[in-house]
C-alpha cells in the first residue's frame, strides 16, 4: 500500500507552522472533522495549542501513524508479537517530561481528540498519583487545601484505613 | 519552532479572549457563584464533541480565570478540565488509592465521588504495567456488599460529608444503609451530595431522610437510579420530595421491600399507584399525615395484581370507606394492619372491610381514634377476620358492651385484646369478653376506660377462663375490689398482671385477684396503686415467691421495710424490683442484701428519701449481681456515696 505523500499544514498559537501527513493527522478526530469540513488546501489552526506541546504531538502522531502502517503493510509480521510493546515503552519514554508540559499535552490530547494518547498521558499522571499521601500529592501537584480543618478531619476518619500502610 | 519559549501563560493558552465564539460559555461551575463552595462536575463525557457548529469544542476549559494562578508559567493539573482529571481519577485502580486521592481537594473529591463502577478503568489491556498479580484490580468490589452504614445528622450534615463517604466506603465493604436527619439549624445535605451517593455507593439498601429541606426530587432520582439495590425508604418531613421522585424509586429499585412516608405533602396518589404498579415485593408500607394521599392512592395500590403486602399502616389520612373496603377485598397477604386517626371512615368502611373477606390472613388489627369502630364495625370484622389473634382499639367512642360481647363471639382465634380508652365499655363487657373467650385468650388489656364503674354484677356460673395468662389493668377509677375479686374467680391461670394506678382498689382486691391464681405470678405490677399495703405485698411474696420475676410497686407509697423483709426471704428468682417511691428505709435494704436474692439484676429505689448512705454496705453486697441500680431522688443520699458505689459496682449502671 502506497504512503500517502499528502500532507497537511497545522498553525500553534505561538504562529509556528507544523507539517504533518495524512496519515499522522488521521490520529486526531478533531483535525480529521476539520479536514472533511475544510479540505485540506488551508492551514488548519488550532489555536489552543502551542508550539511546544504541538511539537510533542506531532511526534506522538508520527510515530503511532508509522506503527499502523507497518501493521498494514505485512499483516502484522513485520511488527512482530514484541512491536505492541515497543510502542508502549516508546509511549512511556515520551511521557518523561516535566509536569507542565505533561498537563498541556493532556490538555492537547483532549482538544485533538487523540485517544490513545490522552489515555497514555492519563494513565501517566495516574501512576504519579499512586501511593501518595495527599500531602505529597499536594506538595507534587502545587496544589491547595481547601478544607476546613473540621472537613478534613471527617475526611480523614472516613478514609482512614487508606491512610494505614500496607 | 522560534516561539516555543515564548510561551507566556494563560493569555496564549486559554481562550480568554479567544477568537471563538463563546468563550465563557456560562458552565454549570461559573453559575453556581462563589458562596457555594464546591465543584459541580459538568456534564460528565470522557470525549469533548467536535461539533464545528458551535465553537470548535464545547469549551474544554471551564474554568474561570479566577481559578488559576496567574503568575505560574506552567500549567498545573488545577488547569486540567473536570473531564481530563476524571480520565485520571478512573484510572486509579484501587479504593485506597482513589481514597487518598479524595483528601487532595474539594474539587478532587467532587470528581472521585462521581466515578461510579463501571466507569474505573480495569488493568487487564495494559501490559506495559508491571504489576501481575491482580490485587489491584479491586473494581469487582466496587460498593461491596453494602455492610456499612452511617448516619448523618444536623450541622454535620454537609455534601462534603456524603462525597467522603461515597468515596471512602466504595472499597471497604460500600455503604448499606445512610440516613441523614436534619437538626433544628437544618442541614446543608443538597443533591449534589446524592448525586455523590448515587454514583459511590451501588449497594445501598436503606435510605433515611428525615427533616431534610435542602434537597428534591432531582437528589432522590440520582438515588434511584444509582443504587437499584434500595430495599427500605423512609422518607419523614421531606417537604420538597414529590410523587416524580416516587415514580422514579418504584421503577429503578425492584427490590423495595419497605416504604415509609410521613408528613410529606408533595407525595400524593400518582406515586402510590406508581409503588403499587411496579414494587412488586413491597412489604411493608406506612403512610402518615401525608394530604395528597387519597382514595385513588391507596385504591390503585392495593388492587395492583402483583402485590404482597403484609404489613400496613395507614394514619392521619383523608381516606374513606373506600379505601377501606378496597383493602378488605384486596388485602389478602396483609397480617398486620394499622388504622390511626382517619376521621372520614364511617362504620360503613369497617363493615366493608370485615365483608370483603379478603383479609383471611389477618393477625393483627390496631385502630385508633376512628369513630367508625362502632358495634357493626367490630362484628364485621370479627367475623371477616378469621385468623384475627391480636386486636387493639383505642379511643373508640362508640363501641358498647354489646359489640364488644359479640365481637369476643364470633373471633374465634382472638389471642390478645387491649383496648384504651373506650368509655363506653363498662364491666358488662370486659366480663363478657371473658366468658365468651375463655378457650383461646391469652391476654387482656384495659387502659383508662372511664366507662368500667362499679356494679352490683349477678354472673351466672360459667366454668374460668383458663387460657388467660396475661392481664392488665391500668387507669380505670371505676375499677373495685368486687370487680377484682370477680376476674380472680374467673382467672386462675395468670402468670403476667399488671394493676397499675387503681386507685379504687384495696389489698382485699388485690388478694382476691392474686391468691387466686394457681399458676404462679411471674411478673406483677402493681405501680401507683396507692392504698397497696404491706400485708398484702407479704402475701404476694410468700405465695408466690417461687415463681416472682419482676415486682414493680413503683409509687405505692404505704410500702415499707416489711414488705422488702418478706420478699427477701420468699423470692429467690427475682431479677427486677422496683419500690420507687415507697417508705422504705435503710433497714429495708439491709434486709433486702441478706436475704436469697442471687438473681437481682435491676433495682429501683428513687424518690425514697428515707434511704440514707447507712444503705451503702448493703448496696454494695447487692451490687455484686446488679446491672442497673437507680437512686435518683433519693434525698438521704449523697454524692460521695454515690461517688463510692459507681466506682465500685463498675459493672452496674447507676443512675443518681
Amino acid at each position: 500500500m502506497a504512503s500517502s505523500s499528502k500532507t497537511i499544514t497545522v498553525v500553534s498559537s505561538d504562529g509556528d507552522e507544523f507539517e504533518m501527513t495524512m496519515k499522522a493527522a488521521e490520529q486526531s478526530k478533531l483535525i480529521t472533522h476539520m479536514l472533511d469540513e475544510f479540505g485540506v488546501s488551508d492551514k488548519v489552526p488550532l489555536y489552543n495549542v502551542n508550539s511546544e506541546t504541538m511539537a510533542k504531538v506531532m511526534e506522538y502522531c508520527k510515530k503511532h501513524a508509522d506503527h499502523e502502517a507497518a501493521k498494514e503493510e505485512d499483516g502484522g509480521a513485520a511488527i512482530g508479537a514484541g512491536g505492541e510493546e515497543e510502542l508502549k515503552k516508546w509511549d512511556d519514554e515520551f511521557l518523561k517530561v516535566e509536569n507542565g508540559l505533561l498537563f498541556n499535552i493532556i490538555l492537547a490530547a483532549n482538544y485533538l481528540e487523540i485517544k490513545s494518547l490522552l489515555d497514555s498521558s492519563c494513565q501517566a499522571v495516574a501512576d504519579m498519583i499512586k501511593g501518595k499521601t495527599p500531602e505529597q500529592i499536594r506538595e507534587i501537584f502545587n496544589i491547595k487545601n481547601d478544607f476546613t480543618p473540621e472537613e478534613e478531619a471527617k475526611l480523614r476518619s472516613e478514609n482512614e484505613w487508606a491512610f494505614q500502610e500496607d | 519552532m522560534s516561539k516555543v519559549l515564548g510561551f507566556t501563560g494563560i493569555d496564549d493558552f486559554f481562550p480568554g479572549g479567544s477568537i471563538y465564539a463563546n468563550p465563557k460559555e456560562p458552565s454549570l461551575l461559573l453559575s453556581l457563584g462563589r458562596h457555594v463552595d464546591l465543584y459541580f462536575p459538568p456534564q460528565k463525557r470522557s470525549r469533548i464533541s467536535a461539533s464545528l457548529k458551535r465553537s470548535h469544542i464545547n469549551d474544554p476549559f471551564p474554568l474561570s480565570g479566577e481559578l488559576f494562578e496567574a503568575e505560574k508559567k506552567q500549567t498545573s493539573i488545577e488547569n486540567l478540565p473536570d473531564e481530563c482529571l476524571f480520565e485520571i481519577f478512573r484510572r486509579l485502580p484501587t479504593g485506597q488509592e482513589r481514597s487518598l486521592a479524595a483528601c487532595v481537594s474539594k474539587r478532587w473529591l467532587w470528581l472521585l465521588s462521581n466515578i461510579s463502577k463501571d466507569e474505573i478503568c480495569s488493568h487487564e489491556k495494559t501490559s506495559y504495567e508491571n504489576d501481575v498479580s491482580g490485587e489491584e484490580a479491586d473494581v469487582e468490589e466496587f460498593g461491596g456488599g453494602g455492610c456499612l452504614s452511617r448516619d448523618l445528622e444536623g450541622k454535620k450534615a454537609t455534601d462534603v460529608r456524603l462525597a467522603a463517604v461515597a468515596v471512602g466506603t466504595a472499597s471497604r465493604g460500600g455503604l448499606g444503609k445512610l440516613s441523614i436527619r436534619g437538626g433544628d439549624s437544618g442541614c446543608a445535605v443538597t443533591n449534589l451530595g446524592l448525586r455523590a451517593v448515587a454514583h459511590g455507593c451501588p449497594s445501598l439498601k436503606a435510605l433515611s431522610l428525615w427533616n431534610v429541606t435542602t434537597i428534591d426530587d432531582e437528589g432522590l432520582i440520582e438515588i434511584a437510579s444509582g443504587c437499584p439495590q434500595l430495599k427500605k425508604l423512609d422518607l419523614c418531613c421531606c417537604p420538597t420530595i414529590s410523587d416524580k421522585a416516587l415514580i422514579a424509586v418504584a421503577k429503578n429499585c425492584p427490590n423495595l421491600t419497605e416504604l415509609s412516608i410521613e408528613s410529606c405533602p408533595r407525595i400524593g396518589n400518582d406515586g402510590l399507584q406508581a409503588i403499587g404498579q411496579f414494587s412488586t415485593n413491597l412489604r411493608s408500607l406506612s403512610v402518615k399525615n401525608c394530604t395528597h394521599v387519597g382514595d385513588q392512592g391507596i385504591a390503585s395500590l392495593f388492587s395492583s395484581a402483583s402485590f404482597l403486602l403484609t404489613k400496613v399502616k395507614l394514619e392521619a389520612l383523608t381516606i374513606s370507606d373506600l379505601s377501606l373496603a378496597v383493602i378488605g377485598h384486596y388485602g389478602k397477604a396483609v397480617t398486620d394492619l394499622a388504622l390511626k386517626c382517619l376521621p372520614n371512615v364511617s362504620e360503613k368502611g369497617f363493615w366493608l372491610m370485615g365483608n370483603g373477606h379478603g383479609l383471611q390472613k389477618l393477625n393483627s388489627l390496631s385502630v385508633a381514634s376512628c369513630q367508625g369502630v362502632t358495634d357493626i364495625g367490630l362484628d364485621a370484622l370479627g367475623r371477616g377476620c378469621p385468623n384475627l389473634k391480636h386486636l387493639y382499639l383505642c379511643k373508640s367512642a362508640f363501641l358498647s358492651d354489646y359489640g364488644l360481647a359479640s365481637f369476643s363471639k364470633v373471633a374465634l382465634s382472638i389471642e390478645s385484646l387491649k383496648l384504651e380508652e373506650c368509655h363506653r365499655i363498662t364491666q358488662v363487657g370486659f366480663f363478657g369478653v371473658l366468658f365468651n373467650c375463655c378457650v383461646k385468650l391469652k391476654a387482656l388489656a384495659l387502659i383508662s376506660c372511664f366507662g368500667i364503674k362499679a356494679q352490683n354484677l349477678v354472673l351466672p356460673s360459667v366454668s374460668p377462663c383458663q387460657s388467660l395468662q396475661s392481664l392488665s389493668i391500668c387507669n380505670c377509677p371505676g375499677f373495685g375490689d368486687a370487680a377484682m375479686a370477680l376476674v380472680g374467680k374467673l382467672c386462675p391461670q395468670l402468670q403476667y398482671v399488671e394493676l397499675s394506678r387503681l386507685e379504687g382498689v384495696t389489698d382485699s382486691g388485690f388478694l382476691a385477684l392474686l391468691l387466686n391464681s394457681d399458676a404462679g405470678l411471674v411478673k406483677v405490677n402493681l405501680s401507683q396503686c396507692v392504698n397497696l399495703t404491706d400485708k398484702a405485698v407479704s402475701s404476694i411474696a410468700t405465695k408466690h415467691g417461687l415463681t416472682l420475676e419482676v415486682f414493680n410497686l413503683d409509687g405505692c407509697k404505704k410500702i415499707s421495710d416489711v414488705s422488702l423483709m418478706a420478699i427477701a426471704e420468699n423470692c429467690p428468682l427475682i431479677w427486677d424490683l422496683d419500690v420507687s417511691g415507697s417508705a422504705i428505709t435503710d433497714a429495708g435494704v439491709t434486709a433486702l442484701a441478706g436475704g436469697s436474692m442471687f438473681h437481682l439484676q435491676i433495682l429501683s429505689l428513687s424518690d425514697c428519701s428515707l434511704v440514707s448512705n447507712k444503705s451503702l454496705p448493703a448496696l454494695r453486697k447487692l451490687g455484686e449481681t446488679l446491672l442497673g441500680l437507680n437512686i435518683r431522688n433519693c434525698k438521704a443520699i449523697n454524692s460521695r456515696t454515690t461517688g463510692k458505689l459507681s466506682e465500685q459496682l463498675w459493672r452496674c449502671d447507676i443512675l443518681a
